[in-house]
């Protein structure tokens, strides 16, 4: 008798589905797993004898044969246990037959319960994009599942739980479903109503931190001096663009990239699915209140390259893609190895990284605002008060060079930053960040309404053809720019940001086409402009 | 073309003697010339042992050294570069009266035209120079055409670098002594700098040619740019810097010292201030060069600046606060005037664009 079962396998952060098929002939009893399953998949065997004698059923005697379709493509991970024993139940029990209209997925315990496992919301959104609306997943991924608007989940306890709700009718099913939801009553439907409803596992929202840092209690207001970069990072959360900051240790940069991501708006319903698949694929699902938050993720120097960019074998999800929607803060820049710092030219261009899998190439999304941190000079202390620095000027330049100019073409806003000196802080506090968040979601809002259908959400994200249109000049700031090409010198890539970043001034003001002002404002953030292409600031 | 035989021999009798030029004075005249006493060495006819008593000539190897003597101005004139010894015309006249004069100098470019200018100006100072330094140095340097001067210098980054741009800007003859062989570009980012150089002045070093430039030629390098000239200006130089081994070379041979003035609390011309302060001339406008010198100049004085009439509101307050301190950044100025920090973005922008200020690194301001 052959019985069929549908789950799910995880690659990268994309699900792919798997038909498990389970053959059993008469003869000595014995069970293989075929269809490239790694080491875990092959380990489940055990799981699933003792799962299934110690919830009560007997074992089916007989030469078992189980097949993970298709059978070219390598599956790990544990989540196969569940579909696997219950397609053992299944073509052992005389009904047999099929049941590829519900989506399995679970870990099993060696006494029958079902364990969460990684990845379970893309492999929800795999299923409802494929046309299934059934799905079981482990009780512990209930929530997660929930993200998926228009399905319904069975939360199974253990094996026995989950081959009961698989032998109810459709109807019985969702009904079942709907029942399970009703007990907790406080999931959103789909995660739509966004903060309002808090999940119900406060108690684990606290470890989980580790995959979005909290940063929640960074606030501008409390941060004394820098009014310049302050505008500066405004400007770069309002217009999506990549930031560069120069300055002495002790500057402020780190404390200012924190709270950066306090004046960033929420992440829309659908950038909060993408967002959730990624972590949920690294095991890392985010229930806190701060879920609709955007991720912000800091990097030091000693990252490697697989880290940051993701791969291996299986593929791990880098840096990159866990920052996907949100900031990316990459301190010390320039201290990093340039084989690593370079990679990151890719992802910033393309908005998603491509990694190797077991030979075929994973599509991992990336799509974040870089903000990084440098010092200026090995010593760090270059733009400080004359004497501060004790660089040889060789050491300065050899250090400045260590960014490539590619990758300082692809950061749209550059600052210097020096150190505020103890008499010149204000005693007044700083305007709060949530003011300024005002602003950057109004100014996205303007954005997101002119680039309707034209697939960019802000100023930086746009190609450098589409700018032209999107970014139109008046005669007064043409001329304005014309006159700073000549005296400055700089090219057609810096032409290109300075316009970009005037566009978002001005989308910031509230102005509809781009004034002298904003041309004049935007070209202070060029940082130098270096003629054999490298150097910071 | 360079007599190969000539200089080889002038090289041998400078190695041989390890460079003491009375004992070379002194060979020469026994045997009655630089290749005369070469031809004796080859003879066999030197006995290095007892001549003036053992310590004093070199006897490792004579063989070796003459193969090496010739090899080196083979080399020398096969790269096209020219070579000179304390006996030819050519030679600078004032690096002839020093006391370690080189015994011989290698060139590419018009060495004779150091002779034929009316006097000679060394202009030296921090590799790591300020705005203000540089900006001055080019300033002055370029007031100092069509006088029939010319300047010398070391083709280091920094001040040096400016003193020679300037000079070459201003149709100023520019003479830049190297630590490293004349064909040897250090630093690489200079190389530009080094063709022009090489074209219409003269580049100077000591060094046999390809030598790489080590840590220990430099200060010997910096006694030749202040023996060249009759005077030696520093522009900017920190407590310990290699523009004052210049400066002490200067003083040693009686030369002139001519030192450019700086802020009381700078770190950078803590230097400068001092020689200043121990009686060097303190050099406030060009018209101090000339004089030292011995050329006619009027003193010029500083005249009030004039603000032009199309500047808004911002733009004047900033630009003001800029010329008052010389230099400064968008945090301090946002402090002082209390003006938003957009708008003095816009109007640091747009004064640069227009000229009056310009921006350095790290984003301080200076104006023009």
């Amino acid at each position: 008798m052959v019985s069929k079962i549908t789950t799910f396998g995880l690659s990268g952060t994309r699900s792919f589905r798997v038909t498990v098929e389970t053959d059993i002939a008469k003869g000595i009893p014995y069970f293989e797993i075929v269809g490239l399953g790694s080491e875990t998949v092959r380990e489940s065997r055990k799981r699933i004898k003792a799962a299934v004698s110690n919830c009560g059923f007997q074992l089916p005697p007989g030469r078992v044969t189980q097949n993970l379709a298709p059978a070219d493509v390598r599956k790990t991970g544990t989540g196969f246990d569940l579909p696997m024993a219950a397609g053992l139940l299944k073509a052992g029990s005389d009904n047999g037959g099929s049941y590829e209209r519900i989506g399995v997925i679970g870990e099993l315990s060696l006494d029958g319960a079902v364990v969460p496992v990684r990845g379970v919301l893309p492999a929800v959104a795999c299923g409802r994009s494929e046309g299934f609306t059934d799905f079981i997943v482990p009780d512990g991924n209930y929530e997660e599942a929930c993200m998926c608007p228009d399905v319904n989940i069975y939360p199974a306890k253990d094996l026995k739980d989950a081959a009961v709700a698989m032998d109810l009718g459709p109807e019985a099913f969702r009904e079942a479903c709907r029942q399970r939801k009703k007990e907790r009553s406080c999931i959103p439907d789909g995660g739509r109503d966004g903060e309002k409803g808090r999940l119900n596992r406060p108690d684990e929202s606290a470890d989980i931190l580790d995959g979005k840092e909290n940063t929640g209690h960074y606030d501008f207001a409390d941060v004394y001096g820098q009014k310049g970069a302050k505008r500066a990072l405004e400007i770069a959360a309002a217009g999506k663009h990549n930031l560069l900051m120069t300055g002495s240790p002790g500057c402020g940069k780190t404390l200012l990239a924190k709270c950066f991501a306090g004046i960033l708006p929420d992440l829309s319903y659908e950038e909060f699915f993408e967002v959730m698949q990624v972590y949920s694929s690294c095991g890392l699902p985010d229930f806190s209140e701060n879920r609709m938050k955007r991720p912000f993720r800091t990097i030091h120097h000693g990252i490697t390259r697989s880290a940051l960019l993701g791969g291996g074998k299986p593929v791990e999800i880098g840096e990159v893609s866990l920052a996907h929607c949100g900031v990316l803060f990459f301190d010390e820049l320039s201290e990093t190895p340039k084989t690593v710092l370079e990679t990151l030219r890719q992802p910033i261009e393309d908005k998603k990284v491509f990694v190797n899998n077991y030979g075929t190439r994973e599509i991992l999304p990336a799509d974040f605002i870089l903000i990084g941190a440098a010092n200026p000079c090995p010593c760090g202390n270059l733009y400080e008060d004359s004497g501060r620095c004790t660089c040889k000027p060789g050491d300065i330049a050899r250090y400045a060079s260590r960014v490539s100019g590619a990758l300082l073409d692809r950061i749209d806003i550059k600052i210097a930053m020096k150190s505020v000196s103890g008499d010149k802080i204000g005693v007044s506090r700083d305007e709060p960040s949530a003011a300024i968040r005002e602003r950057v979601i109004k100014a996205r809002e303007v954005q997101r309404e002119r680039y309707k259908g034209m697939g960019f959400a802000a100023n930086g994200d746009i190609d450098n053809v589409s700018y032209v249109k999107a970014c139109s000049l008046n005669a007064a700031s043409r001329k304005i720019l014309e006159k700073a090409a000549d005296s400055m010198g700089f090219s057609v890539r810096s032409y290109e940001k300075i316009i970009k970043v005037a566009r978002t001034i001005a989308d910031l003001d509230g102005r509809d086409s781009v004034s002298s002002d904003d041309i004049l404002e935007s070209l202070s953030y060029r940082g130098e402009e270096n003629a054999s292409g490298g150097g910071l600031s | 073309m360079i007599d190969i035989d000539r200089y080889a021999a002038y090289y041998w009798l400078n190695r041989i003697t390890r460079g003491n030029s009375a004992l070379q004075e002194l060979l020469k005249f026994r045997f009655g010339g630089a290749k005369e006493a070469w031809n004796a060495g080859v003879r066999g006819e030197i006995d290095y042992g007892s001549f003036m008593g053992e310590k004093y000539l070199d006897k490792t190897d004579p063989e070796a050294l003459m193969r090496r003597s010739y090899a080196v101005m083979k080399n020398a004139e096969e790269k096209g570069i020219g070579v000179l010894c304390r006996d030819d015309d050519d030679y600078p006249e004032l690096l002839r009266e020093i006391s370690a004069s080189p015994a011989l100098l290698f060139y590419e470019g018009r060495i004779e035209e150091i002779n034929r200018c009316k006097s000679r100006l060394a202009v030296v100072g921090s590799r790591k120079c300020t705005y203000y330094g540089r900006e001055m140095c080019t300033k002055l340097v370029s007031k100092l055409k069509n006088r029939n001067l010319c300047v010398v210098s070391g083709m280091a980054r920094g001040i040096d670098a400016a003193a020679h741009k300037a000079a070459l800007d201003s149709d100023i003859f520019t003479v830049a002594v190297l630590a490293s062989g004349t064909d040897v570009v250090y630093p690489e980012e200079n190389r530009g700098l080094y063709n022009k150089i090489k074209d219409s002045g003269v580049i100077i070093s000591e060094q046999v040619p390809g030598t790489q430039p080590l840590k220990t030629y430099f200060p010997a390098r910096n006694r030749i740019i202040a023996g060249i000239a009759e005077a030696t200006f520093v522009v900017e130089a920190g407590a310990s810097s290699g523009a004052q081994i210049t400066a002490n070379c200067a003083l040693n041979e009686g030369r002139e010292l001519l030192v450019m003035p700086h802020r009381i609390d700078s770190v950078e011309g803590a230097g400068c201030n001092d020689m200043i302060k121990d009686g060097a001339v303190c050099v406030t406008s060009h018209a101090d060069i000339l004089l030292s010198l011995g050329f006619d100049a009027e003193e010029r004085r500083c005249e009030p600046y004039m603000l032009p009439e199309a500047l808004d509101e911002n733009q004047r307050k900033v630009l003001l606060f800029i010329k008052a301190n010389r230099e400064s950044d968008e945090e301090t100025i946002a402090f002082e005037t209390g003006i938003r920090s957009q708008e003095i973005k816009r109007a640091l922008s747009a004064l640069e664009i227009f000229g009056f200020i310009k921006k350095d690194t790290g984003e301080k301001y200076h104006d023009l």
